[in-house]
């Protein structure tokens, strides 16, 4: 049996045929290109690539933020560029954001806000999705890189946080997040790998200010009863706005004084026992048996509440107490004075 | 009726002059007229926070707590800082404890927290408040703000740094949090914090886990002794095994039957392609099995899967000898993760009885009857 090399046989001859078509053909292909001088630009794809990257670990409700948007468009101007935008909201459940979670991201004054570049400048802070309604989130001097004509430039979105903006617990976090559209390239995204987490804050305002409760004249042994001299109303509504969970606390001073007899002190098991001794209860509304005994600071929850608004049309109007009550109790034994103390509200935060 | 009643008490406390006795405690008939509010805005950083300091530690300048205090009314305030549930020997070293504040205006207060060397070890609860201080006379109502934070004093303690890192040992976005069992449940002792941590914490026995949006993603137990300084790199993988758990089955008369392995997995920074779980069987070190326990061409990010597998040798199972049961993950056919090992002895006699118990009783028996023997073969015969 013979056998046949195959660069020996039919095979080799049309395989070197095609080797020397080839190498006669390509350069004759080059060779054409160049002969018509093409010329031109073009510009490499890819979507603009955002950075963002916010130092602070944790911000607080009314304190400003200034965040630098870093964003590259290739190699192509800034002025391609159809939009940078910067959200910034609450996410339960914490990690890092994608396009989806960006585009679904909430809108109100306490989930979250926008704010967006366009080559006509900035949109304003919208919380709501709809309109300015931004409640106390402030847009401050946001800035765009100075020259456009550039592939690469800082915008700086900044802010000032709104009152009722979500505290954070837990695996909690706010997103810093922007993204950057291109004409032609569409959209690159940037986060904050971290995000920040969200600081309690509480306000309340008591309307009309500097208000007094005046129980008249009463006399040692009072005791606490509904209606009766025991009971005052506080005259004067007081109003929540707090970013979570929360309790409405009442403390007094630990001393009343005066000028011309000792000092009346509190007794906050209610007994008042001893000389001097007073006691308070407080309540929500005109009810003494859901009262409670008042304490010095931080006092005694009265009532608990959820995030509450910060006045405005999509923030709500705050929590306003308006039927807030104190009962006093004397001990039998009690100077004769006029008397000076204070009686405060606040907030607690809840976990 | 009050006042009838107060009378009739009066001659204990107040003397002779008892009957003429009336408490004035405010005259003020009318409220001020204006509409404007007085208020306080308060916040920041120092509430929920959880504290570990030694004896005569102050916390470090660096670390940033403090109160953000704010005048939300329409006139100036002067807020009063008060420091209400301090312990003895702790100190709140506080830039002001008195400020004003113009209309709008924040102010924020840096916090530092000095435990003297005398305090006693323990749990506490620290309070910072603000109020407003009243302008005028009378029993006068204030606003206020205040925050909450726990100190635990330590009378001794080590210092551990927690990392979440991914395998390459770059930071992974996870929050890390410390637990420790408490009445046979895990309470976490140190809030979550994202990607590291450093604290001190009492001597004893620990968990550190690091958790992606609700999933525990990887977790290690430690133990830190007293003056220890402690690193722990938490290595998390995305996808990442959330559950595995190994059970032996028995048959009603109590031989092992089948291993039940439930396992969970979930996928949470990227989209893998070509994904692939194995469970892997040794015996005795030497490979045995392999089952495909999932397989997908991708699996999305969010994506969580979860199931259970029997496992039966099919040579039966070899009594005494130890069952090793993994779970890898390979991404693109390559081993990207490889779980520890939970391992199964069959025990070496039905009915879950100690093979070596009854071998023990036997031999026990055995050689009671030969002693026996042998002390009769001894005695003498009676004549």
């Amino acid at each position: 049996m013979t056998e046949t090399k195959w660069y020996t046989g039919p095979v080799y001859v049309l395989v070197s045929l095609a080797l020397v078509l080839s190498f006669s053909l390509m350069p004759a292909t080059t060779s054409i290109v160049s002969a018509q001088g093409a010329t031109g630009t073009f510009t490499t794809g890819g979507p603009p690539t955002v950075e963002v990257v916010y130092a602070p670990a944790s911000v607080t409700p009314v304190t400003e933020m200034d965040v630098p948007v870093n964003v590259t468009n290739g190699d192509r101007n800034l002025s391609e560029l159809i939009n940078v935008t910067l959200k910034f909201w609450y996410d339960a459940n914490g990690g890092v954001p994608n396009e989806t979670e960006f585009d679904n991201a909430p809108l109100s004054t306490q989930d979250g806000i926008v704010i967006e570049w366009t080559p006509g400048g900035f949109s304003g802070l919208i919380a709501n999705g709809t309109s300015w309604g931004n409640a106390s989130w402030v847009e401050l001097t946001c800035t765009q890189p100075a020259d456009l004509n550039v592939t690469n430039g800082i915008f700086w979105f900044n802010f000032t946080i709104g009152k009722v903006a979500r505290k954070t617990a837990a695996s909690a976090i706010w997103q810093i997040a922007a993204i950057a559209t291109d004409t032609t390239y569409g959209v690159g995204l940037g986060y904050d790998a971290e995000g920040v987490t969200m600081n309690f804050y509480s306000e309340v305002s008591i309307s009309p200010s500097n208000p007094v409760v005046n129980w008249g004249v009463v006399s040692p042994g009072l005791a606490f009863a509904e209606d009766g001299n025991s009971e005052e109303s506080l005259g004067a509504n007081v109003t929540y706005i707090v970013n979570s969970n929360y309790t409405e606390n009442v403390s007094s001073s630990a001393n009343w004084t005066n000028t011309t007899a000792s000092n009346a002190t509190l007794d906050a098991t209610g007994s008042c026992g001893s000389p001097q001794q007073f006691s308070l209860k407080a309540n929500v509304s005109g009810t003494l048996p859901g009262g409670n005994l008042v304490d010095v600071s931080p006092g005694v929850a009265i009532a608990s509440g959820t995030i509450t608004g910060d006045g405005t049309d999509d923030g709500g109007s705050g929590n306003n107490e308006i039927a807030n009550t104190l009962w006093l109790k004397l001990a039998t034994s009690f100077e004769t004075a006029t008397y000076n103390g204070t009686i405060t509200y606040s907030v607690a935060s809840v976990a | 009726m009050t006042r009838t009643m107060t009378t009739r008490h009066i001659g204990r406390g107040a003397g002779y002059l008892a009957p003429l006795i009336f408490l004035a405690l405010l005259l003020c008939l009318s409220f001020p007229t204006s509409a404007q509010a007085q208020g306080l805005g308060w916040g920041g950083n120092f509430d929920g926070q959880h504290f570990y300091l030694l004896l005569g530690e102050t916390t470090p300048a660096d670390a940033d707590i403090y109160v953000i205090v704010n005048n939300p009314s329409d006139s100036p305030i002067t807020v009063e800082i008060t420091t209400p549930t301090t312990p003895l020997q702790v100190e709140f070293l506080l830039p002001t404890r008195n400020l004003t504040l113009e209309p709008g205006e924040s102010q924020k207060l840096n916090v530092t927290i000095k435990v003297g060397q005398e305090a006693t070890p323990g749990d506490y609860t620290l309070t910072l408040a603000g109020e407003v201080v009243p302008s005028g006379a009378g029993i006068q109502v204030s606003a206020g703000g205040q925050s909450q934070a726990t100190l635990t004093i330590l009378g001794e303690a080590g210092t551990v740094i927690i990392r979440a890192v991914d395998p390459e040992g770059e930071p992974f976005p996870a929050n890390i949090g410390v637990y420790k069992e408490i009445a046979g449940e895990l309470s976490l002792v140190y809030p979550l914090q994202r990607s590291s941590l450093e604290t001190k914490l009492a001597p004893g026995n620990y968990i550190a886990r690091a958790l992606y949006e609700g999933v525990t993603v990887t977790e290690e137990e430690f133990s830190l002794a007293a003056n220890e300084e402690k690193e722990i790199d938490l290595v998390c993988y995305s996808p990442c095994l959330t559950n595995f758990t190994l059970s032996p089955v028995y048959s009603a008369d109590g031989v092992l039957v089948s291993a039940r392995i439930t396992y969970g997995i979930a996928n949470l920074l990227q989209p893998v392609d070509d994904f692939t779980v194995l469970l892997k069987v040794s015996v005795a070190n030497r490979p045995a099995d392999s089952a495909e326990l999932l397989t997908r061409p991708t699996l999305g990010v969010g994506e969580t899967s979860s199931g259970d597998y029997s496992y039966s040798p099919t040579q039966g199972w070899q009594k005494g000898r130890t069952y090793s049961f993994v779970i890898e993950f390979y991404v693109g056919g390559e081993l990207y993760y490889q779980s520890p090992a939970k391992e199964l002895t069959p025990a070496g006699m039905p009915g879950g009885v100690n093979g070596a118990i009854i071998g023990g009783i036997i031999a026990a028996v055995v050689v009671v009857a030969v002693v026996v023997y042998l002390v009769r073969r001894r005695r003498p015969k009676q004549a």
